[in-house]
Protein backbone atom coordinates (compact mmCIF):
# COMPACT_ATOMS: atom_id res chain seq x y z
CA UNK A 1 0.00 0.00 0.00
CA UNK A 2 1.23 3.50 -0.85
CA UNK A 3 2.76 5.39 2.04
CA UNK A 4 0.56 8.03 3.54
CA UNK A 5 2.57 11.08 2.46
CA UNK A 6 2.48 9.90 -1.17
CA UNK A 7 -1.24 9.25 -0.93
CA UNK A 8 -1.91 12.74 0.41
CA UNK A 9 0.33 14.28 -2.25
CA UNK A 10 -1.59 12.41 -4.97
CA UNK A 11 -4.86 13.67 -3.45
CA UNK A 12 -3.51 17.21 -3.63
CA UNK A 13 -2.83 16.74 -7.33
CA UNK A 14 -6.47 15.81 -7.89
CA UNK A 15 -6.05 12.03 -8.26
CA UNK A 16 -9.54 10.59 -7.66
CA UNK A 17 -8.25 7.09 -7.02
CA UNK A 18 -5.84 8.34 -4.37
CA UNK A 19 -8.69 10.17 -2.65
CA UNK A 20 -10.84 7.04 -2.67
CA UNK A 21 -7.95 5.03 -1.21
CA UNK A 22 -7.47 7.71 1.44
CA UNK A 23 -11.15 7.61 2.41
CA UNK A 24 -11.21 3.82 2.63
CA UNK A 25 -7.96 3.75 4.59
CA UNK A 26 -9.01 6.34 7.16
CA UNK A 27 -12.74 5.81 7.44
CA UNK A 28 -12.49 3.54 10.50
CA UNK A 29 -10.06 5.84 12.26
CA UNK A 30 -11.99 9.03 11.55
CA UNK A 31 -15.28 7.39 12.45
CA UNK A 32 -13.65 6.04 15.63
CA UNK A 33 -12.42 9.51 16.56
CA UNK A 34 -15.85 11.05 15.97
CA UNK A 35 -17.54 8.23 17.89
CA UNK A 36 -15.24 8.65 20.89
CA UNK A 37 -15.99 12.36 21.03
CA UNK A 38 -19.71 12.24 20.32
CA UNK A 39 -20.74 8.78 21.63
CA UNK A 40 -23.58 8.62 19.16
CA UNK A 41 -23.28 6.53 16.02
CA UNK A 42 -25.50 8.75 13.84
CA UNK A 43 -23.80 11.97 14.92
CA UNK A 44 -20.42 10.30 14.53
CA UNK A 45 -21.26 9.16 11.00
CA UNK A 46 -22.39 12.63 10.01
CA UNK A 47 -19.38 14.39 11.54
CA UNK A 48 -16.99 11.82 10.07
CA UNK A 49 -18.29 12.71 6.60
CA UNK A 50 -17.85 16.41 7.39
CA UNK A 51 -14.29 15.70 8.51
CA UNK A 52 -13.45 14.08 5.18
CA UNK A 53 -15.00 16.97 3.25
CA UNK A 54 -13.04 19.46 5.34
CA UNK A 55 -9.84 17.46 4.82
CA UNK A 56 -10.47 17.54 1.06
CA UNK A 57 -10.98 21.31 1.16
CA UNK A 58 -7.84 21.84 3.22
CA UNK A 59 -5.53 19.57 1.22
CA UNK A 60 -3.73 22.67 -0.06
CA UNK A 61 -2.90 23.81 3.46
CA UNK A 62 -1.17 20.52 4.25
CA UNK A 63 2.60 20.99 4.36
CA UNK A 64 4.58 18.31 2.53
CA UNK A 65 7.03 17.53 5.35
CA UNK A 66 4.31 17.33 7.97
CA UNK A 67 3.10 14.03 9.43
CA UNK A 68 -0.44 13.65 8.00
CA UNK A 69 -1.95 11.83 11.00
CA UNK A 70 -1.77 14.70 13.54
CA UNK A 71 -3.01 17.05 10.81
CA UNK A 72 -5.97 14.77 10.06
CA UNK A 73 -6.77 14.35 13.75
CA UNK A 74 -6.52 18.12 14.29
CA UNK A 75 -9.10 18.75 11.58
CA UNK A 76 -11.26 15.95 13.00
CA UNK A 77 -11.03 17.14 16.59
CA UNK A 78 -11.99 20.71 15.69
CA UNK A 79 -15.12 19.54 13.88
CA UNK A 80 -16.07 17.19 16.73
CA UNK A 81 -15.66 20.01 19.27
CA UNK A 82 -17.76 22.30 17.06
CA UNK A 83 -20.50 19.68 16.85
CA UNK A 84 -20.37 19.07 20.60
CA UNK A 85 -20.73 22.79 21.22
CA UNK A 86 -23.65 22.89 18.84
CA UNK A 87 -25.28 20.01 20.63
CA UNK A 88 -24.57 21.92 23.85
CA UNK A 89 -23.93 18.73 25.72
CA UNK A 90 -20.95 16.71 26.74
CA UNK A 91 -20.78 13.09 25.63
CA UNK A 92 -23.54 11.22 27.49
CA UNK A 93 -22.20 9.32 30.45
CA UNK A 94 -24.15 6.19 29.69
CA UNK A 95 -23.25 2.67 28.89
CA UNK A 96 -22.56 1.89 25.25
CA UNK A 97 -25.76 0.44 23.77
CA UNK A 98 -25.50 -3.21 22.84
CA UNK A 99 -25.91 -2.63 19.12
CA UNK A 100 -23.16 -0.01 19.13
CA UNK A 101 -20.89 -2.04 21.34
CA UNK A 102 -21.07 -4.83 18.78
CA UNK A 103 -19.44 -2.45 16.30
CA UNK A 104 -16.46 -2.12 18.55
CA UNK A 105 -15.39 -5.71 18.54
CA UNK A 106 -12.24 -6.61 16.71
CA UNK A 107 -11.87 -9.64 14.47
CA UNK A 108 -11.07 -12.08 17.25
CA UNK A 109 -10.38 -15.70 16.47
CA UNK A 110 -13.16 -17.16 18.56
CA UNK A 111 -16.62 -16.12 19.81
CA UNK A 112 -15.44 -16.49 23.40
CA UNK A 113 -12.48 -14.18 22.84
CA UNK A 114 -14.71 -11.73 20.97
CA UNK A 115 -17.18 -11.73 23.84
CA UNK A 116 -14.40 -11.16 26.35
CA UNK A 117 -12.99 -8.29 24.28
CA UNK A 118 -16.45 -6.76 24.11
CA UNK A 119 -16.88 -6.99 27.85
CA UNK A 120 -13.48 -5.41 28.43
CA UNK A 121 -14.19 -2.58 26.03
CA UNK A 122 -17.54 -1.83 27.60
CA UNK A 123 -15.78 -1.70 30.91
CA UNK A 124 -13.22 0.77 29.56
CA UNK A 125 -15.98 2.88 28.01
CA UNK A 126 -17.83 3.00 31.32
CA UNK A 127 -14.62 4.07 33.07
CA UNK A 128 -13.99 6.74 30.41
CA UNK A 129 -17.52 8.08 30.83
CA UNK A 130 -16.83 8.94 34.46
CA UNK A 131 -13.74 10.97 33.67
CA UNK A 132 -13.45 14.71 33.15
CA UNK A 133 -13.56 15.98 29.55
CA UNK A 134 -9.90 17.00 29.61
CA UNK A 135 -8.63 13.69 30.97
CA UNK A 136 -10.86 11.69 28.63
CA UNK A 137 -9.53 13.68 25.67
CA UNK A 138 -5.97 12.98 26.79
CA UNK A 139 -6.71 9.25 26.81
CA UNK A 140 -8.39 9.53 23.41
CA UNK A 141 -5.57 11.47 21.75
CA UNK A 142 -2.56 9.78 23.34
CA UNK A 143 -3.52 6.25 24.28
CA UNK A 144 -6.23 5.52 21.69
CA UNK A 145 -5.17 7.62 18.68
CA UNK A 146 -1.45 7.33 19.45
CA UNK A 147 -0.43 10.97 19.14
CA UNK A 148 2.88 11.96 20.72
CA UNK A 149 2.95 14.34 23.67
CA UNK A 150 4.48 17.18 21.65
CA UNK A 151 1.86 16.74 18.95
CA UNK A 152 -0.90 16.93 21.57
CA UNK A 153 0.75 20.01 23.10
CA UNK A 154 0.68 21.68 19.67
CA UNK A 155 -2.90 20.59 19.04
CA UNK A 156 -4.22 21.77 22.40
CA UNK A 157 -1.88 24.81 22.54
CA UNK A 158 -0.64 23.82 26.01
CA UNK A 159 2.93 23.53 27.36
CA UNK A 160 4.51 20.10 26.94
CA UNK A 161 5.02 19.69 30.71
CA UNK A 162 1.33 20.33 31.37
CA UNK A 163 0.34 17.77 28.75
CA UNK A 164 2.72 15.17 30.13
CA UNK A 165 1.48 15.48 33.71
CA UNK A 166 -2.15 15.57 32.54
CA UNK A 167 -1.56 12.44 30.50
CA UNK A 168 -0.14 10.60 33.51
CA UNK A 169 -2.99 11.74 35.73
CA UNK A 170 -5.53 10.64 33.13
CA UNK A 171 -3.98 7.18 32.81
CA UNK A 172 -3.88 6.68 36.57
CA UNK A 173 -7.48 7.89 36.85
CA UNK A 174 -8.64 5.53 34.11
CA UNK A 175 -6.80 2.57 35.65
CA UNK A 176 -8.26 3.38 39.06
CA UNK A 177 -11.79 3.58 37.64
CA UNK A 178 -11.37 0.36 35.68
CA UNK A 179 -10.18 -1.45 38.82
CA UNK A 180 -13.08 -0.03 40.78
CA UNK A 181 -15.46 -1.51 38.20
CA UNK A 182 -13.59 -4.82 37.94
CA UNK A 183 -10.77 -5.50 40.42
CA UNK A 184 -9.69 -8.52 38.40
CA UNK A 185 -9.03 -6.46 35.25
CA UNK A 186 -5.46 -6.95 34.10
CA UNK A 187 -4.73 -9.58 36.74
CA UNK B 1 40.79 -7.48 79.16
CA UNK B 2 37.26 -6.50 80.09
CA UNK B 3 34.11 -7.18 78.08
CA UNK B 4 33.97 -3.67 76.56
CA UNK B 5 37.55 -3.96 75.25
CA UNK B 6 36.75 -7.45 73.96
CA UNK B 7 33.68 -6.24 72.06
CA UNK B 8 35.80 -3.48 70.49
CA UNK B 9 38.08 -6.19 69.09
CA UNK B 10 35.38 -8.77 68.31
CA UNK B 11 35.03 -7.94 64.61
CA UNK B 12 38.77 -8.18 64.02
CA UNK B 13 38.85 -11.48 65.96
CA UNK B 14 36.06 -12.94 63.82
CA UNK B 15 37.81 -11.77 60.63
CA UNK B 16 41.02 -13.29 61.96
CA UNK B 17 42.84 -10.04 61.50
CA UNK B 18 43.58 -9.58 65.17
CA UNK B 19 47.13 -10.53 65.94
CA UNK B 20 49.87 -10.56 68.57
CA UNK B 21 49.20 -9.63 72.16
CA UNK B 22 45.70 -8.38 71.46
CA UNK B 23 44.65 -11.76 70.09
CA UNK B 24 46.14 -13.62 73.05
CA UNK B 25 44.39 -11.24 75.48
CA UNK B 26 41.07 -11.72 73.65
CA UNK B 27 41.36 -15.52 73.71
CA UNK B 28 42.18 -15.41 77.41
CA UNK B 29 39.09 -13.26 78.02
CA UNK B 30 36.97 -15.75 76.06
CA UNK B 31 38.09 -18.59 78.28
CA UNK B 32 37.09 -16.61 81.39
CA UNK B 33 33.81 -14.93 80.17
CA UNK B 34 30.87 -17.21 79.32
CA UNK B 35 28.74 -14.37 77.91
CA UNK B 36 31.39 -13.33 75.41
CA UNK B 37 32.04 -16.97 74.53
CA UNK B 38 28.35 -17.46 73.76
CA UNK B 39 28.34 -14.29 71.65
CA UNK B 40 31.28 -15.48 69.57
CA UNK B 41 29.69 -18.89 69.06
CA UNK B 42 26.49 -17.24 67.88
CA UNK B 43 28.35 -14.98 65.52
CA UNK B 44 30.31 -17.89 64.04
CA UNK B 45 27.29 -20.14 63.56
CA UNK B 46 25.85 -20.54 59.94
CA UNK B 47 22.28 -19.39 59.32
CA UNK B 48 20.09 -22.48 59.53
CA UNK B 49 17.03 -21.16 57.63
CA UNK B 50 15.03 -20.74 60.75
CA UNK B 51 15.65 -17.03 60.95
CA UNK B 52 12.88 -15.11 62.60
CA UNK B 53 10.49 -13.52 60.10
CA UNK B 54 9.62 -9.91 60.76
CA UNK B 55 6.03 -9.32 61.84
CA UNK B 56 3.40 -8.54 59.19
CA UNK B 57 3.40 -5.01 57.86
CA UNK B 58 6.49 -4.08 59.83
CA UNK B 59 7.68 -1.94 56.93
CA UNK B 60 4.27 -0.28 56.72
CA UNK B 61 4.30 0.52 60.43
CA UNK B 62 7.79 1.97 60.19
CA UNK B 63 6.82 4.10 57.18
CA UNK B 64 3.71 5.36 58.96
CA UNK B 65 5.89 6.52 61.83
CA UNK B 66 8.49 8.10 59.52
CA UNK B 67 7.93 9.33 55.96
CA UNK B 68 4.40 8.00 55.46
CA UNK B 69 3.33 5.62 52.66
CA UNK B 70 5.16 6.13 49.36
CA UNK B 71 2.16 5.21 47.19
CA UNK B 72 1.62 8.75 45.90
CA UNK B 73 5.23 9.09 44.80
CA UNK B 74 5.13 5.63 43.24
CA UNK B 75 1.95 6.49 41.31
CA UNK B 76 3.56 9.66 39.99
CA UNK B 77 6.17 7.42 38.40
CA UNK B 78 3.96 4.47 37.58
CA UNK B 79 3.15 5.46 33.98
CA UNK B 80 6.80 6.00 33.16
CA UNK B 81 7.59 2.69 34.90
CA UNK B 82 5.03 0.87 32.73
CA UNK B 83 6.33 2.67 29.60
CA UNK B 84 9.92 1.70 30.53
CA UNK B 85 11.06 5.32 30.48
CA UNK B 86 12.30 5.53 34.09
CA UNK B 87 15.97 5.52 34.98
CA UNK B 88 17.35 2.22 36.25
CA UNK B 89 17.46 3.29 39.89
CA UNK B 90 13.95 4.82 39.82
CA UNK B 91 12.57 1.70 38.12
CA UNK B 92 14.18 -0.46 40.83
CA UNK B 93 12.67 1.70 43.59
CA UNK B 94 9.20 1.52 42.03
CA UNK B 95 9.53 -2.25 41.58
CA UNK B 96 10.45 -2.66 45.25
CA UNK B 97 7.41 -0.58 46.20
CA UNK B 98 5.15 -2.67 43.98
CA UNK B 99 6.50 -5.87 45.57
CA UNK B 100 5.21 -4.68 48.92
CA UNK B 101 2.08 -2.73 47.91
CA UNK B 102 -0.80 -4.73 46.50
CA UNK B 103 -3.01 -1.78 45.40
CA UNK B 104 -0.18 -0.15 43.48
CA UNK B 105 0.83 -3.48 41.97
CA UNK B 106 -2.76 -3.99 40.79
CA UNK B 107 -2.82 -0.50 39.34
CA UNK B 108 0.40 -1.19 37.45
CA UNK B 109 -1.07 -4.42 36.03
CA UNK B 110 -4.18 -2.51 34.91
CA UNK B 111 -2.02 0.15 33.25
CA UNK B 112 -0.15 -2.54 31.34
CA UNK B 113 -3.42 -4.13 30.17
CA UNK B 114 -4.87 -0.77 29.16
CA UNK B 115 -1.73 0.08 27.20
CA UNK B 116 -2.45 -2.97 25.08
CA UNK B 117 -6.22 -2.49 24.92
CA UNK B 118 -6.65 1.23 24.21
CA UNK B 119 -4.80 1.46 20.84
CA UNK B 120 -7.08 -1.25 19.44
CA UNK B 121 -10.03 1.08 20.05
CA UNK B 122 -8.77 3.73 17.61
CA UNK B 123 -10.57 2.27 14.63
CA UNK B 124 -14.28 1.57 14.51
CA UNK B 125 -15.59 0.34 11.21
CA UNK B 126 -18.53 2.40 9.97
CA UNK B 127 -21.25 0.82 7.85
CA UNK B 128 -20.33 -0.39 4.38
CA UNK B 129 -21.99 2.58 2.62
CA UNK B 130 -19.91 5.16 4.48
CA UNK B 131 -16.98 5.47 2.05
CA UNK B 132 -19.31 5.69 -0.96
CA UNK B 133 -21.32 8.41 0.79
CA UNK B 134 -18.16 10.42 1.45
CA UNK B 135 -17.01 10.01 -2.15
CA UNK B 136 -20.44 11.07 -3.43
CA UNK B 137 -20.41 14.18 -1.23
CA UNK B 138 -16.94 15.17 -2.45
CA UNK B 139 -17.82 14.87 -6.18
CA UNK B 140 -18.74 18.59 -6.59
CA UNK B 141 -15.61 19.56 -4.69
CA UNK B 142 -13.51 17.34 -6.90
CA UNK B 143 -14.99 18.93 -10.04
CA UNK B 144 -14.23 22.41 -8.75
CA UNK B 145 -10.77 21.25 -7.73
CA UNK B 146 -10.18 19.86 -11.23
CA UNK B 147 -11.33 23.15 -12.83
CA UNK B 148 -9.01 25.10 -10.57
CA UNK B 149 -6.11 22.83 -11.47
CA UNK B 150 -6.88 23.33 -15.17
CA UNK B 151 -6.94 27.11 -14.72
CA UNK B 152 -3.64 27.10 -12.85
CA UNK B 153 -2.06 24.87 -15.49
CA UNK B 154 -3.34 27.17 -18.25
CA UNK B 155 -1.85 30.21 -16.50
CA UNK B 156 1.46 28.40 -16.05
CA UNK B 157 1.53 27.55 -19.75
CA UNK B 158 0.41 31.00 -20.89
CA UNK B 159 2.89 33.05 -18.87
CA UNK B 160 6.09 32.01 -20.70
CA UNK B 161 4.40 32.72 -24.04
CA UNK B 162 3.39 36.20 -22.83
CA UNK B 163 6.91 36.93 -21.61
CA UNK B 164 8.62 35.66 -24.76
CA UNK B 165 6.53 37.48 -27.39
CA UNK B 166 8.50 40.31 -29.12
CA UNK B 167 6.03 43.02 -28.20
CA UNK B 168 6.64 42.38 -24.50
CA UNK B 169 10.23 43.66 -24.86
CA UNK B 170 9.02 46.83 -26.57
CA UNK B 171 6.42 47.37 -23.89
CA UNK B 172 9.08 46.88 -21.23
CA UNK B 173 11.40 49.39 -22.90
CA UNK B 174 8.54 51.91 -23.19
CA UNK B 175 7.69 51.64 -19.50
CA UNK B 176 11.38 51.80 -18.48
CA UNK B 177 11.93 55.01 -20.48
CA UNK B 178 8.86 56.58 -18.95
CA UNK B 179 10.09 55.75 -15.47
CA UNK B 180 13.51 57.34 -16.16
CA UNK B 181 11.93 60.50 -17.57
CA UNK B 182 9.53 60.75 -14.65
CA UNK B 183 12.36 60.39 -12.13
CA UNK B 184 15.11 62.54 -13.67
CA UNK B 185 13.09 64.79 -16.00
CA UNK B 186 13.20 68.63 -15.76
CA UNK B 187 11.15 70.45 -13.12
CA UNK B 188 10.99 67.28 -11.02
CA UNK B 189 12.45 66.83 -7.50
CA UNK B 190 15.26 64.52 -8.66
CA UNK B 191 16.25 66.59 -11.72
CA UNK B 192 19.43 68.02 -10.16
CA UNK B 193 20.62 64.84 -8.49
CA UNK B 194 23.67 64.18 -10.77
CA UNK B 195 25.04 67.71 -10.28
CA UNK B 196 24.40 67.56 -6.55
CA UNK B 197 26.28 64.30 -6.37
CA UNK B 198 29.29 65.87 -8.06
CA UNK B 199 29.14 68.82 -5.61
CA UNK B 200 29.12 66.43 -2.68
CA UNK B 201 32.12 64.57 -4.00
CA UNK B 202 33.92 67.88 -4.51
CA UNK B 203 33.15 68.97 -0.96
CA UNK B 204 34.87 65.81 0.35
CA UNK B 205 38.21 65.45 -1.45
CA UNK B 206 39.33 61.87 -1.15
CA UNK B 207 42.70 62.29 -2.81
CA UNK B 208 45.32 64.43 -1.11
CA UNK B 209 47.53 64.93 -4.18
CA UNK B 210 46.83 68.43 -5.50
CA UNK B 211 47.78 67.42 -9.05
CA UNK B 212 45.31 64.54 -9.12
CA UNK B 213 42.68 66.70 -7.44
CA UNK B 214 43.15 69.45 -10.06
CA UNK B 215 42.94 66.91 -12.85
CA UNK B 216 39.70 65.48 -11.43
CA UNK B 217 38.30 69.01 -10.99
CA UNK B 218 39.08 69.80 -14.63
CA UNK B 219 37.39 66.56 -15.71
CA UNK B 220 34.34 67.40 -13.62
CA UNK B 221 34.13 70.87 -15.16
CA UNK B 222 34.35 69.41 -18.65
CA UNK B 223 31.64 66.84 -17.87
CA UNK B 224 29.34 69.45 -16.31
CA UNK B 225 29.85 72.02 -19.08
CA UNK B 226 29.40 69.31 -21.74
CA UNK B 227 26.21 68.12 -20.10
CA UNK B 228 24.94 71.72 -19.90
CA UNK B 229 25.68 72.28 -23.61
CA UNK B 230 23.77 69.12 -24.49
CA UNK B 231 20.88 70.10 -22.26
CA UNK B 232 20.77 73.64 -23.72
CA UNK B 233 20.43 72.29 -27.24
CA UNK B 234 18.10 69.33 -26.60
CA UNK B 235 16.64 69.93 -23.13
CA UNK B 236 13.74 72.02 -24.37
CA UNK B 237 12.65 69.29 -26.74
CA UNK B 238 13.03 66.57 -24.09
CA UNK B 239 11.04 68.61 -21.58
CA UNK B 240 8.28 69.26 -24.09
CA UNK B 241 8.29 65.61 -25.09
CA UNK B 242 8.09 64.39 -21.51
CA UNK B 243 5.25 66.82 -20.80
CA UNK B 244 3.40 65.41 -23.82
CA UNK B 245 4.05 61.87 -22.57
CA UNK B 246 2.88 62.75 -19.07
CA UNK B 247 -0.32 64.33 -20.42
CA UNK B 248 -0.93 61.31 -22.64
CA UNK B 249 -0.37 58.96 -19.69
CA UNK B 250 -2.79 60.94 -17.51
CA UNK B 251 -5.46 60.75 -20.23
CA UNK B 252 -4.95 57.00 -20.66
CA UNK B 253 -5.08 56.50 -16.90
CA UNK B 254 -8.40 58.36 -16.74
CA UNK B 255 -9.81 56.09 -19.43
CA UNK B 256 -9.15 53.06 -17.19
CA UNK B 257 -11.22 54.35 -14.25
CA UNK B 258 -14.08 51.95 -14.85
CA UNK B 259 -11.83 48.93 -15.46
CA UNK B 260 -9.79 49.66 -12.34
CA UNK B 261 -12.95 49.76 -10.29
CA UNK B 262 -13.97 46.39 -11.83
CA UNK B 263 -10.55 44.99 -10.96
CA UNK B 264 -10.93 46.10 -7.34
CA UNK B 265 -14.28 44.34 -7.14
CA UNK B 266 -12.84 41.15 -8.68
CA UNK B 267 -9.96 41.18 -6.19
CA UNK B 268 -12.53 41.36 -3.37
CA UNK B 269 -14.37 38.38 -4.89
CA UNK B 270 -11.08 36.45 -5.10
CA UNK B 271 -10.24 37.20 -1.46
CA UNK B 272 -13.74 36.07 -0.41
CA UNK B 273 -13.38 32.86 -2.42
CA UNK B 274 -9.98 32.10 -0.87
CA UNK B 275 -11.32 32.83 2.60
CA UNK B 276 -14.30 30.51 1.99
CA UNK B 277 -11.95 27.87 0.51
CA UNK B 278 -14.11 27.82 -2.62
CA UNK B 279 -11.80 26.89 -5.51
CA UNK B 280 -14.54 27.23 -8.13
CA UNK B 281 -15.37 30.81 -7.19
CA UNK B 282 -11.65 31.61 -6.94
CA UNK B 283 -11.04 30.26 -10.45
CA UNK B 284 -13.97 32.31 -11.81
CA UNK B 285 -12.67 35.46 -10.10
CA UNK B 286 -9.19 34.80 -11.53
CA UNK B 287 -10.62 34.43 -15.03
CA UNK B 288 -12.51 37.73 -14.66
CA UNK B 289 -9.38 39.42 -13.34
CA UNK B 290 -7.47 38.14 -16.38
CA UNK B 291 -10.17 39.49 -18.70
CA UNK B 292 -10.23 42.87 -16.89
CA UNK B 293 -6.44 43.10 -17.04
CA UNK B 294 -6.68 42.58 -20.81
CA UNK B 295 -9.24 45.39 -21.08
CA UNK B 296 -7.11 47.62 -18.86
CA UNK B 297 -4.07 47.04 -21.03
CA UNK B 298 -6.03 47.67 -24.23
CA UNK B 299 -7.25 50.99 -22.84
CA UNK B 300 -3.79 51.97 -21.66
CA UNK B 301 -2.12 50.96 -24.95
CA UNK B 302 -4.76 52.26 -27.40
CA UNK B 303 -4.56 55.78 -28.81
CA UNK B 304 -8.05 57.29 -28.84
CA UNK B 305 -7.16 60.12 -31.17
CA UNK B 306 -5.83 57.54 -33.68
CA UNK B 307 -9.00 55.51 -33.24
CA UNK B 308 -11.12 58.58 -33.83
CA UNK B 309 -9.14 59.40 -36.96
CA UNK B 310 -9.21 55.85 -38.26
CA UNK B 311 -12.14 53.87 -36.77
CA UNK B 312 -11.84 51.10 -39.39
CA UNK B 313 -8.50 50.01 -37.87
CA UNK B 314 -10.19 49.23 -34.62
Amino acid sequence: MADLATLVERCRRGDDLAWEAFVRRFQARIYGLAFHYLRDSEEARDVAQEIFIQIYRKLDSFRENENPVPWILRVGRNLCIDRLRRLKARPPAVDIPADEASELTASDPSPEAAAETEVQRRLVYRALDGMSDKNREMILLKEIQGLKLDEIATLLKEPLGTIKSRSNRARIELATRVRALDPSYGA
Amino acid sequence: MDCRSFLDRLEALLDETLGGDARRAAEEHLRECADCRQLVELARSEPDGTAVEPPDNLAGSILERTSGPACETARDRLCDYVDGSLSEIDAELVRLHLDGCEPCEGLASTLVSLAGELPTMAEIEPDSAFANDVLARTVPLRRRFARRLETLTAIRELWPRVVRRPRFALEGAYVGTLVLVLIFGPNLPLAGVPEKAIDMIRARPLIESSEARDRIARMENRVVSGARDIWDTTGGEVAAGSRRVATDLAQRYERTDETRSDLGRRAGELVDAVRDADPGAAATALQKIGSDLGTLWERLASNESEERDNPVRR
